[in-house]
């Protein structure tokens, strides 16, 4: 049995539509977990339900080896920090992190000697004599955290911890929890509509789409083998394009054909099974080669519409046909104003869109140990 | 060229406590500036004084060419475009756009013709009958955008707009922006703490720093040639790294050393021998996994993985340097040799905190 398991859990608000659908999740022991999702896909009431402060209509939750289910927040030995930093304001910093042990009775030596460790986890020494109304946003939020971790739990659950934060702080915090969580060990259950936080933090992340896990994966696996289109295009920035076309055999190996567009798919017997009536095949924004002149590798004409510059890099708009494409290049590239460019790409065999199930098509494991289908299958009627 | 706008020694003082300092600010006709800064920075006050609705202790507004200091905010033709867009939702697409021009005793057929007019340019003709409540954001975007431009301002302010939306949509929403600013040729200034909707939107970004402006200039030039340390670590994602280093000379050129790199040939430079600090992009940085000229061998601690590149976190002396490579490139434990590209690297002066100038050797 896994650290956290949980078990076809539900939850429906009177008068409203399923929140948390049947949900089923395995969390290891020490992992860092992040559900993302838009809003409303019912991360938070996931969240409150595990917690313990919102009553489940159905379902199990095991942590450390205890059915949690029927037991009282408190008796859950979990903790949680909330989007809004709630500190209490005449408090100093010290007395804030030491609040959760003052509640539970430990004495005060052993409170001195942990909050001195917590603050030296979190780095705000400096900041324990004072209160938080001198703290910048950055160290309120470190000042939270650590009085979140400091009682002894099984799971540490944070929703959305940055999503009212400054840009600048967001990226350092990014990377304290992430060391917070290499020096700690502690479970981590993040919740975030935050793309950018799911991927670089997580070990694994479950994408959450109304009450339902779309897909649940390493930041790897998510960006590279999105299961549906809801999923490639929620995970990337600017998303996965994502074209319609018909696949067909061509001159060397299967090709998709499209308005503006022709292109050849990568390992092209490999792809998946059905024979799906609308089909459209997905690109990565940086996987597609621009240039000023037509080449072996650049054959398809389009036209810049924008190109919107972003220090390192660029993203440029192409109109290709009746599509418009997101081109991501480096800023010195050579094609750097708008008007006539050319394109190329290739199409890998797991980015074959089924359009009537919105669901990628998924390679078959053939008996060379491959994943392979009869070409004809692949044709599009 | 008279400019549309001009900010002749704005200053503002709440309580003893100066938030604007003496600023100083040109607009052309037709230009995107943004005012980019952290909370706090007076960037909102600066706004809020060119609209109108804060008095300066000192300094005067001026739209071209007239001082509009102490007229009143509705006679300034400045329209506004406010946080999170604030469309009434109650009222009909229609009655929002034709809110301000009521406001202005337009008469009632001079207002259908106007907010005709500006429906049909930012194709709003097909929701001008539904509630604001029932739009989507970048209808939202439009007739909040629509409603400030229907009465035709000389100056469009933006306060902020898209801070409490989700990347995905202020990504989309931005290059809508864009767009319709270019296709009005219409005049904007920008209030934002992001750096990328500055970065992406503008002419020029003014970075503001406790009530001034720290440096201005074109997105390019703020990214390549950051004046001030501030500017350094503000713009930039991941931001900066800074690394202590030591000035030597010999002659007029210098080198410094860090934590990792003995000898860094910077070329000619004005910065006195001592105490700096090296500032590199973590874009600069290269990575070898096999020994390279001028390459210090440390190892990867974390990875962040952001899709279309990772950010790679290794040891450098005491702390952690950042780098943005491939995806894929290495893993946490990774042996890895570090080299710094000194033609990208900016040599920050701990005595003034300004990039010090620099000439190829």
């Amino acid at each position: 049995m896994s650290w956290l398991e949980i078990e076809d859990l539900c939850k429906t608000y009177p008068g409203e539509t399923i929140a948390v659908d049947s949900v089923s999740l395995s969390v290891e022991k020490g992992e860092f977990f992040t559900i993302v999702g838009p809003s409303n896909a019912g991360k938070s009431t996931l969240l409150k339900l595990i917690a313990g402060i919102e009553r489940s209509d159905g379902g199990r939750i095991c942590l450390a080896n205890r059915d949690i289910t029927r037991l009282q927040p408190r008796e859950r030995k979990l903790s949680l920090l909330f989007q809004n930093i709630a500190l209490f304001p005449n408090r100093t910093g010290f007395e804030n992190i030491s609040f959760p042990m003052k509640v539970a009775g430990v004495p005060e030596v052993e409170i001195e000697r942990r909050v001195r460790e917590i603050a030296a986890t979190v780095k705000v020494g400096h900041l324990l004599n004072r209160v938080p109304r001198t703290f910048s946003g950055g160290e309120q939020q470190r000042v939270a955290i650590g009085r979140a971790i400091i009682h002894d739990s099984d799971l540490l659950m944070l929703d959305e911890p940055l999503t009212n934060l400054d840009a600048r702080i967001r990226i350092a915090l990014r990377l304290e929890f992430k060391k917070l969580h290499h020096d700690t060990g502690q479970t981590l259950l993040y919740v975030t509509h935050d793309q950018i936080e799911a991927m670089s933090m997580s070990d694994r992340i479950g994408v959450l789409k109304s009450g339902k896990f779309e897909q649940i994966g390493t930041p790897d696996e998510i960006y590279r083998r999105p299961k549906s289109e809801f999923v490639a295009r929620f995970i990337g920035s600017p998303p996965m394009n994502i074209l319609d076309c018909t696949i067909a055999e061509g001159i060397g190996g299967l090709k998709a054909y499209g308005d503006g567009f022709e292109a050849s798919i990568i390992r092209g017997e490999r792809i998946g099974v059905g024979r799906p009536s609308r089909i459209a095949v997905g690109i990565r924004p940086e996987e597609i080669t621009a240039s000023v002149e037509c080449h072996e590798k650049t054959r398809t004409p389009g036209k810049v519409l924008w190109i919107e510059r972003l220090g390192p890099f660029q993203i440029l708009d192409v109109q290709l046909g009746a599509h418009i494409l997101k081109v991501r290049t480096r800023s010195d590239h050579a094609v750097n104003r708008e008007g006539p460019v050319w394109c190329g790409f290739e199409i890998r065999a797991e980015h074959i869109l089924d359009r009537s199930t919105g669901l990628f098509l998924q390679p078959v494991a053939d008996m060379n140990g491959g994943a392979s289908i009869k070409r004809e299958e692949a044709r599009c009627v | 060229m008279t400019p549309r706008l001009e900010l002749r020694g704005l200053t503002k003082r709440f309580g003893d406590r100066e938030v604007v300092r003496g600023l100083n600010l040109a607009l052309g006709a037709g230009e995107f500036l943004s005012l980019l800064g952290p909370s706090g920075c007076g960037k909102s006050t600066t706004l809020a004084m060119i609209a109108g609705f804060e008095n300066p202790a000192s300094g005067t507004v001026v739209v071209d060419g007239v001082d509009v200091t102490t007229i009143p905010p509705a006679k300034r033709r400045i329209g506004l475009v406010f946080q999170d867009y604030a469309v009434f939702s109650r009222l009909t697409v229609y009655d929002n756009l034709a809110f301000g021009l009521e406001v202005k005793r337009v008469s009632r057929q001079e207002r259908r013709r106007r907010v005709d007019e500006i429906a049909a340019k930012l194709h709003l003709q097909s929701v001008l009958s539904r509630r604001g409540h029932s739009l989507n954001m970048s209808e939202m975007q439009r007739v909040a955008l629509a409603r400030a431009l229907v009465t035709e301002p000389r100056l469009l302010l933006l306060d902020e707009p898209m801070s409490n939306l989700d990347a995905a949509l202020r990504a989309s929403l931005r290059s809508e922006l864009k767009l319709i600013q270019k296709g009005l040729l219409q005049t904007v200034l920008y209030v934002t703490h992001d750096q990328i909707e500055a970065m992406s939107l503008s002419d020029r970004i003014a970075v503001m720093r406790e009530g001034a402006i720290e440096q201005i200039g074109t997105p390019q030039d703020i990214y390549e040639r950051p004046a001030t340390r501030f500017v350094a670590e503000f713009i930039g994602d991941p931001p900066m790294n800074l690394l202590p280093c030591t000035l030597r000379r010999s002659g007029r050129n210098a080198n410094a050393a860090t934590a990792m790199h003995p000898v860094l040939s910077l070329g000619k430079t004005d910065a006195p021998e001592g105490s700096h600090t090296i500032g590199i992009r973590p874009q600069d940085l290269h990575l070898s996994h096999v020994p390279v000229i001028h390459g210090a061998d440390t190892t990867v601690r974390f990875v962040e993985n952001l899709g279309a590149e990772h950010v790679l976190h290794v040891d450098y002396g005491d702390g952690l340097i950042a780098a943005v490579t491939e995806p894929g490139f290495a893993l946490p434990g990774d042996k890895v040799w570090l080299r710094i590209d000194t033609a990208r690297a900016h040599l920050i002066r701990n005595d003034n905190d300004r990039v010090a100038s620099r000439e190829a050797a």
